[in-house]
């Protein structure tokens, strides 16, 4: 029987990391994502892998580049203002096509913000945050399990397309604790890639894993990596629907949001109040395809914990701005069910107007 | 009587460099290429690569390689050795990248004592980006930032590895330069020696060599290894410092 933990988000996404094959990690401890690295403080030792607290972001983000490049599956993690610090290095993920693992876990606020729950890292998270044309392949987890399970796959999915898998997770997901069933090991060989660099007798090509700008006839590359993203938009959407069909009013929320939002649909459904939710598994690729399940829909309304609206940019466009758009945003504060819903209400009774929230 | 030829260059150097005429980094790449191969550990070595003129040795030589941003190796080394203890695993770091960008991860590889090598060229100035400050551009010494010459009061002191780190617990540090056979050969020592230290396990090493730039010091090749010999070696503290 499989075994359950009694276990916080964290370290159920740490633990997931090491079931799933994660043999080196490297990370600066920032609350609210402590306990993955205290986690893997712990763990890389028993099962033979490397733990390093790195002596900034900077440094860690550089060492998992570094032990992913030797082919080891590697992971590190962040939150805040140290994930603003990771940019740089994970552009150099992007382009020298390493498929290393991050998690944030987000906190609220700007510069250094709070050490609370905020979903204020969409826009940097998802729209590239560092030089360059490139998205995460981002993952939204609303559960401990998910952390789990997420940070499990995390690695076969950034392998399946040499490019690096973010986990965006918060701090009330983290932190809170939630029965878990934990996943069997994975074997895997470090030496199984034939792209990491291992050492190369004379006589054999040597391998360098490097910036793209520095070894590729750019033209070609450009063109293989739009493809590669086109496949990966086209294949790995991935979103939860509850009561989409006949929805009215539909809801998008990911993360903790999520959860509160299924919530108030649940609710509103008692009192005849037509609400749906889509509920993104993926940030990127958005699953636009999720639309097309709206039959009856009036409005979208976005839940997020910040102050501008970030999600609901997207929303708006990749749901090809066909509905009135609206966003509850609640800053460092977790939503609350009656508040969707009496929002819902508003809406219905033409009360409010989709204009900027801020 | 034999007449004197060029040595044959090592099997890992694959092609010609494709650094300036007279530039120091072709022949500390030659030095480290004739290391490597006499050692015998071409097959066990993966360099980890500046970014700077520093980074054009993966042109010419047949090693493997992993290039992290710039100066960052102090970071990606340390990952690197850990996650594969039995190879080789070095830098040919710029001084920007070493000492400025980087310093952080310099220093912190260096005072946990990774067992890793830093080659650092100290060529005074940023090579690649057109002979800006570097840290360890000279008091007097024009460079493209400080067109009136580096100023204590302007510009702040230079930087000298060895005042920094000479009482670390590290295995080796020393400081060569390339200006005459003689000390090309001296260099060559003490790469071995760096290397020797990593394969015995015994910690961090750190050879620093003098080496000309002459395109941004504006200099002829020669001028520019007597520029070394006559300004850069008498104000620093030369050979091996710490040989544990
Ligand atoms: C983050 C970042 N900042 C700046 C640069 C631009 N840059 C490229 S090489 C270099 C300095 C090179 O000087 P040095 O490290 O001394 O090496 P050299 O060219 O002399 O070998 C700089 C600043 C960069 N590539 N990345
Ligand atoms: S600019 Fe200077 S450091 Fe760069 S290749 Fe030319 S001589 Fe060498």
């Amino acid at each position: 029987m499989a075994e359950i933990l009694l276990i916080k988000g964290n370290e159920a996404l740490a633990e997931g990391a090491i079931r799933g094959g994660c043999r080196f990690y490297a990370g600066y401890p920032i609350t609210p994502q402590s306990e993955i690295l205290e986690w893997m403080g712990k763990r890389q030792a028993e099962v033979g892998g490397v733990f390093v607290q790195g002596e900034s972001e900077i440094a860690s983000v550089n060492m998992v580049y570094a032990a992913r490049a030797l082919g080891v599956r590697s992971l590190t993690s962040s939150s805040g203002p140290g994930f603003t610090l990771k940019q740089e290095g994970i552009a150099y993920w992007v382009s020298a096509e390493i498929p290393g693992v991050i998690a944030c876990v987000q906190r609220y606020g700007i510069g250094d913000g709070f050490i609370g729950a905020g979903q204020d890292n969409y826009w940097q998270a998802i729209k590239g945050g560092g030089n360059g044309d490139y998205h995460l392949i981002t993952l939204a987890p609303n559960s401990v399990q998910e952390n789990m399970d997420m940070a499990y796959e995390s690695f076969e999915l950034a392998e399946k397309w040499r490019h690096p898998v973010l986990i965006l997770s918060d701090a009330t997901i983290g932190q809170m604790i939630e029965p878990c069933e934990v996943r069997p090991y994975k074997e895997y060989d470090k030496d199984q890639l034939d792209w990491a660099v291992k050492g190369t007798p004379i006589g054999q090509p040597n391998k360098i894993v490097s910036d793209v700008t520095y070894i590729e006839p750019i033209d070609e590359w450009n063109e293989y990596y739009l493809n590669k993203c086109r496949k990966i938009i086209e294949t790995e959407q991935r979103w939860e629907s509850i009561h989409v069909n006949d929805a009215e009013i539909c809801l998008l929320a990911y993360g903790i949001s999520s959860r509160i939002a299924e919530g108030a649909v649940r609710k509103a459904r008692e009192e005849g109040i037509k609400l749906g939710l889509i509920r993104p598994i993926t940030l990127w690729p958005f699953p636009k395809k999720a639309f097309s399940e709206l039959k009856n829909c009036k409005a979208l309304v976005t839940v997020e914990m910040n102050m501008m609206g970030q999600f609901r940019e997207d929303v708006i466009l990749y749901s090809g701005n066909k509905y009135p758009t609206y966003a509850i945003t609640t800053a460092y504060k977790v939503p609350k069910i009656d508040d969707i819903i009496a929002f819902a209400k508003k809406i219905i009774a033409g009360e409010i107007e989709p204009e900027e929230v801020f | 009587m034999a007449r004197k030829t060029a040595k044959k260059a090592p099997v890992i150097m694959k092609c010609e460099n494709m650094f300036c005429a007279g530039c120091g980094h072709s022949i500390f790449d030659r030095i480290l290429g004739e290391v490597l191969t006499e050692m015998n550990i071409i097959q066990d070595t993966i360099i980890c690569s500046d970014i700077g003129c520093n980074h054009q040795f993966q042109y010419s030589m047949a090693v493997d390689v992993v290039m992290p941003p710039h100066g960052k190796m102090g970071a990606a080394l340390t990952a690197m050795k850990r996650v594969r203890p039995n190879k080789y695993c070095l830098t040919i770091a710029g001084d920007g990248g070493a000492y400025a960008i980087g310093l952080g991860e310099t220093m912190s590889a260096a005072t946990r004592d990774e067992n890793v090598t830093f080659f650092v060229m100290n060529n005074t100035c940023y090579g690649m980006t057109g002979g800006q400050l570097a840290p360890t551009t000279q008091i007097g010494q024009w460079s493209s930032s400080t067109p009136r010459g580096r100023s204590i009061e302007e510009h702040g002191r230079d930087f000298d590895v060895v005042k920094v780190m000479k009482n670390l617990d590290i295995a080796y540090l020393a400081r060569t330069t390339i200006t005459s056979p003689s000390e090309i050969d001296k260099t060559k020592k003490a790469v071995r020696k760096a290397l020797e230290k990593q394969r015995d396990g015994k910690g961090f090493s750190l050879v620093e060599v003098l080496v000309p730039c002459p395109t941004n010091w504006g200099m002829s090749p020669v001028k520019a290894m007597e520029h070394i010999k006559n300004e850069l070696v008498p104000r620093y503290e030369m050979g091996e410092i710490i040989d544990k």
